[in-house]
C-alpha cells in the first residue's frame, strides 16, 4: 500500500480558496510543529500532490474545503480516491450552513470534518488524530 | 489579532469585494449559474474569512448575503432588479465596515436600511429575526460532562464500519488515541470475521475491538476518539463489570466458520442499543464445530439412500389399496426422507477453495521455470463439491492448469509481439448451474489451431469428425490416447499433453470435460461435474424383463428406428442412421448374454449415447422413465464388472445395475485400442 504517514511526517496538504483562512490554519498549525503546503483549489492540489510525489515527499494527511472555484472539496476528494493517495486521512473544513457537505465529504471517503470558524484546540486535536504515528 | 493574519484577511477582502461587486453586475445581465455560484462563494469565503478574524459584524452582514445569494445560486430566487441593488448597497456597507474593523476601530452594526430589507427578502414573515453568525462551536457531540470524576474503568466494544480503511482513517491510531487517556488493561481483538485469505477484501475491515481501560477522563473526551466513525459503527462503552478476561478464552476461539456480518447501521433517528444490548456481544462467538471421519459420515449417506428407498418401495406396494390418511402419511415420510438426504449430503460438501488454492505455488514455480509471467486468477472459490469430487478431481486439474502454463501461454517475448501484456492469464472458476458443477480452467495464450488437430490426427490414423467446420469436434480429439500436439515432451507437463487421463479421471467422476478456443485468444477446458457421486439422475431402461440405469447425462436422445434407418456393413457390424450420420448400434441384451428380449430394433427403442465425443446407439426395450439412484458400488461389496459402474435398489426391492458407459463402448466395439 501506498504513502502511508511516516511516524515522523508533519507534512500537511492544505486546499482553500481562502487566503485569510490558510493563513489561519498555517499558523496554528506552524506554531505546533507541522509544515504546509498550500493550493487554492482542488485542480491545484491534485498537481502540488504530483509535485511533492515527485520529490518522494507525501503529506501526512489533507485539509480540504468543499466550497472551491474549478475543483470543489467533494471532487477533490473522489478525484484522491483514484490515486495511490486514497488512504491518506482527508479533514473537510464545511460551515455551519453546509450540513449537506459534510454528508457528502463523508460519502466520497473524507475521513472527518471540521466546522469553520473551529478553535485552535479544536484544529490541533483533530490534525493530532489523523496524523498520530502508529508506531 | 495576529498583525499577519490581518493584513492577509484585508488584502483578500478586497479582492473578494471587488470579485462581488463585479458580479452582481454581471448578474443583471443575466445569470449563469457558474456566475452565480462564483458571487455566493465570494459571498461564502468573506464570511467564513471575517469568522476567522473575529469580525462578528461582518459575519452578520455577510451571513444574509451569503443566504439570498444561496436562493439564487438553487434557483429558488431569480436575480431580480431589486435584490440585485440590494446586494450591491450591502457590499458597499461590507466595505465600510471591513475598513473600519482592520484600522482598529469597534464592531458597528450594519446600517438597517440594508438589513431590514436583506431580511425581509429571506425571511417574509418575520422582520425582526437576524441570523445569529455560527458560534465557534467545535463539533463534537459533547454531553454534560460529568463533574472531574476518579478514574473509571471502563469496557469498550468497538466495531467500525467495514469500508473505513477508504475513508483513510486507521483503526490502530484510534487505539493509540484510546492508550493517551489512560491505562488500557486488555485489548482484544476480534478476528473471528475474517474471511479465508483467498476471499479476503484487503480494503475492508474485519476486524473488531474489545477494549478495558481505566480513565479519569469524562465520558466525552473518550466520545471524542471516535467522534468521526460514531455514526456508522458501534461503538459501546460501559463501565466495567468486572475484571478483563485474562486467560485466552477469547483468543483461542479463532473459529473457521464466517459470523454474520454486524447488523446494519441503525437509521437516522434509530437510538443507539443500550450498553447491555452490547453486552451478550462480548460473550464467545464461535458456533462450535466437530471434526468427524468420512468414513462415517458415508455410512450416514448409504443409510439415508436405503432410507429414500425403502420409503420409495413402501409408498409404491402401498398405493393401489392405500386410504387417503396413508398416501398422505407416505407423502410426507417421502418429503422428509428426500430432505435428510439433501442435507447429509452437503454435510459432505466441501468449497473448492481449497482444491484451487493448492495451484497459487503450482503456478508460480511454473512460472520461474518456464520463464513466464503468469498470474492465476481464481473464481467461485466458495462452490461446493462433494469431498471425494474435490480430491479426485485435483489431479485432472493440475494436468490442465500445468497444459496451459507449458502449451497455452506463450513466453513475454511472443505474447508482445502479438500486442498482447506480457503477463499471461491463468483462470480456475468453479461455479453451479443447472444442477452441476461447473470448472473450467483458461488461459489467454495462443489457442489451439484446429488445422493442427487435424493433421496431427490424420498422422494417427484417427478418424475426423463428420463435420470439420465444427471445431468442438475437432478439439474433441484431443482427448484421444496418445494424442499430443506439443512438439516436445517437458518434464513440467509430463508425458506430452496427456489429455486422455485428464478425460478417463473426470469421467470415472461420471463427469464430462469440452474444450473451446480461439486461435491467438487463448482456451478454455470446462468440466462438467454431478453435485455427488452418491446419487446418480439416471434414465431406467428394460432390457429383456431386466431393468439397468443409463446415466441421464449421456443420453443425447432416445429414437425408434424405421427399417430403413439400419444397415449392416462388412467390418463394422450393425449401424443406425441418427441425423444423417450412421452410429454403431449396440444391442445391450446381446453384451450381457440376455435373452428375451426384442430382437427387431424397430420393436425396440434405440438410446443415442454420447462418450468421449463418439457416439453410439444402445438398443433396449423399453424406457421406464428417470430416476434418481443412489449408487451402491459393486466393487466393494461384490467385484469389478466390465460394463457396470454400480448397483442400486429399485423401488420393487429389485437390485437394478447402473451401465457404465465407457466400459460397454469398450466391450462392444473395442475402441481405445490404438
Amino acid at each position: 500500500m501506498t504513502s502511508p504517514a511516516h511516524p515522523t511526517n508533519r507534512l500537511i496538504l492544505l486546499v482553500d480558496d481562502s487566503a485569510t483562512l490558510r493563513m489561519s490554519v498555517r499558523s496554528i498549525l506552524e506554531e505546533a510543529g507541522y509544515e504546509l503546503v498550500e493550493a487554492s483549489d482542488g485542480v491545484e492540489g491534485l498537481e502540488v500532490l504530483r509535485a511533492l510525489g515527485r520529490q518522494g515527499r507525501n503529506p501526512a494527511m489533507i485539509i480540504s474545503d468543499v466550497n472551491m472555484p474549478r475543483l470543489d472539496g467533494i471532487s477533490f476528494i473522489k478525484e484522491i480516491k483514484n490515486t495511490p493517495h486514497k488512504f491518506l486521512p482527508i479533514l473537510v473544513l464545511t460551515t455551519e450552513g453546509q450540513p449537506q457537505s459534510k454528508l457528502e465529504g463523508k460519502r466520497a471517503g473524507a475521513s472527518g470534518w471540521l466546522v469553520k470558524p473551529f478553535q485552535p484546540e479544536t484544529l490541533l486535536a483533530v490534525v493530532k488524530k489523523f496524523t498520530r504515528s502508529l508506531n | 489579532m495576529d498583525q499577519k493574519l490581518l493584513e492577509i484577511f484585508a488584502e483578500e477582502a478586497g479582492e473578494l469585494m471587488e470579485a462581488l461587486e463585479a458580479g452582481l453586475l454581471s448578474l443583471e445581465g443575466g445569470a449563469g449559474q457558474d456566475l452565480i455560484n462564483g458571487v455566493f462563494r465570494a459571498a461564502h469565503t468573506m464570511k467564513g474569512n471575517a469568522g476567522i478574524v473575529g469580525f462578528e459584524d461582518v459575519v452578520e452582514l455577510t451571513h444574509l448575503m451569503e443566504s439570498l445569494l444561496d436562493q439564487m445560486r438553487q434557483g429558488l430566487r431569480q436575480p431580480d432588479v431589486q435584490s440585485v441593488s440590494l446586494l450591491l448597497k450591502a457590499t458597499d456597507a461590507l466595505r465600510e465596515m471591513v475598513g473600519a474593523r482592520v484600522a482598529g476601530q469597534e464592531a458597528s452594526q450594519a446600517p438597517g436600511e440594508i438589513m431590514q430589507p436583506l431580511n425581509a427578502l429571506l425571511r417574509p414573515d418575520s422582520q425582526e429575526e437576524t441570523a445569529a453568525p455560527s458560534p465557534a462551536t467545535p463539533n463534537l457531540s459533547h454531553r454534560p460532562s460529568p463533574p472531574a470524576n476518579a478514574r473509571r474503568r471502563l469496557h469498550l466494544s468497538i466495531r467500525l464500519q467495514p469500508d473505513l480503511l477508504g475513508t483513510g482513517t486507521d483503526p490502530l491510531r484510534l487505539l493509540r488515541e484510546l492508550e493517551e487517556l489512560g491505562d488500557i488493561e486488555r485489548v482484544i481483538c476480534h478476528v473471528e470475521d475474517l474471511p479465508p485469505m483467498e476471499q479476503m477484501d484487503p480494503f475492508t475491515l474485519y476486524l473488531w475491538w474489545e477494549v478495558w481501560m481505566a480513565t479519569p477522563h469524562p465520558q466525552a473526551t473518550i466520545d471524542n476518539v471516535f467522534m468521526f466513525v460514531r455514526d456508522e459503527g458501534h461503538i459501546f462503552s460501559e463501565e466495567a463489570q468486572g475484571p478483563p478476561p485474562n486467560d485466552n478464552a477469547a483468543l483461542s476461539l479463532l473459529p473457521r466458520t464466517r459470523h454474520d456480518p454486524p447488523s446494519p447501521v441503525p437509521a437516522p433517528g434509530e437510538q443507539t442499543p443500550a450498553p447491555k444490548a452490547a453486552a451478550p456481544r462480548t460473550a464467545p462467538l464461535a458456533t462450535p464445530t466437530i471434526r468427524v471421519d468420512t468414513d462415517k459420515l458415508d455410512k450416514l449417506v448409504n443409510l439415508v439412500g436405503e432410507l429414500v428407498i425403502g420409503v420409495a418401495r413402501v409408498s409404491e406396494s402401498a398405493s393401489p389399496e392405500a386410504g387417503p390418511e396413508l398416501r398422505e402419511a407416505m407423502e410426507s415420510l417421502g418429503h422428509a426422507s428426500r430432505e435428510l438426504q439433501q442435507q447429509v449430503m452437503r454435510v459432505r460438501m466441501v468449497p473448492v477453495g481449497g482444491t484451487f488454492n493448492r495451484f497459487r505455488r503450482v503456478v508460480r514455480d511454473l512460472a520461474a521455470e518456464l520463464g513466464k509471467q503468469i498470474r492465476l486468477n481464481l473464481s467461485g472459490l466458495d462452490t461446493e463439491l462433494d469431498k471425494n469430487v474435490a480430491e479426485q478431481i485435483a489431479d485432472p486439474l493440475s494436468h490442465l492448469v500445468r497444459n496451459a502454463a507449458v502449451h497455452g501461454l506463450e513466453t513475454p517475448a511472443v505474447r508482445r509481439q502479438a500486442g498482447k501484456p506480457a503477463e499471461g492469464v491463468i483462470w480456475l472458476r468453479a461455479y453451479q448451474q443447472q444442477g452441476r458443477i461447473f470448472i473450467e480452467v483458461a488461459d489467454d495464450g495462443r489457442g489451439i489451431d484446429p488445422e493442427r488437430v487435424l493433421a496431427r490426427a490424420a498422422s494417427l490414423g484417427l478418424t475426423p469428425p463428420e463435420d470439420a467446420s465444427n471445431s468442438a469436434d475437432i478439439y474433441k480429439l484431443l482427448f484421444h490416447p496418445g494424442f499430443s500436439t506439443a512438439d516436445k515432451v517437458t518434464e513440467l507437463s509430463g508425458r506430452g499433453v496427456g489429455l486422455d487421463v485428464v478425460r478417463e479421471n473426470i469421467e470415472s467422476l461420471r463427469g464430462a470435460v469440452e474444450v473451446e478456443s480461439h486461435p491467438g485468444q487463448g482456451s478454455t477446458f470446462r468440466i462438467k461435474l454431478p453435485l455427488t457421486l452418491a446419487i446418480i439422475d439416471g434414465m431406467n431402461v428394460m432390457v429383456a424383463g431386466e431393468v439397468f440405469v443409463l446415466p441421464l447425462l449421456s443420453i443425447v436422445e432416445s429414437l425408434r428406428p424405421v427399417p430403413g434407418d439400419l444397415k449392416t456393413v462388412e467390418g463394422k457390424g450393425e449401424l443406425i442412421r441418427f441425423r444423417g450420420n450412421y452410429l454403431p448400434l449396440v444391442r445391450l441384451a446381446r453384451l450381457f448374454r440376455l435373452t428375451g428380449g426384442v430382437e427387431d430394433p424397430c420393436q425396440g427403442l434405440v438410446m443415442v449415447i454420447e462418450s468421449l465425443g463418439k457416439r453410439f446407439g444402445l438398443l433396449v426395450d423399453d424406457i421406464l422413465g428417470e430416476r434418481q439412484a443412489v449408487i451402491k458400488s459393486l466393487e466393494q461389496n461384490y467385484q469389478k464388472v466390465p460394463g457396470v459402474n454400480g448397483a442400486t435398489i429399485l423401488g420393487d426391492g429389485r437390485v437394478s445395475l447402473i451401465l457404465d458407459i465407457l466400459g460397454l463402448e469398450r466391450m462392444a466395439l473395442g475402441t481405445d485400442q490404438e
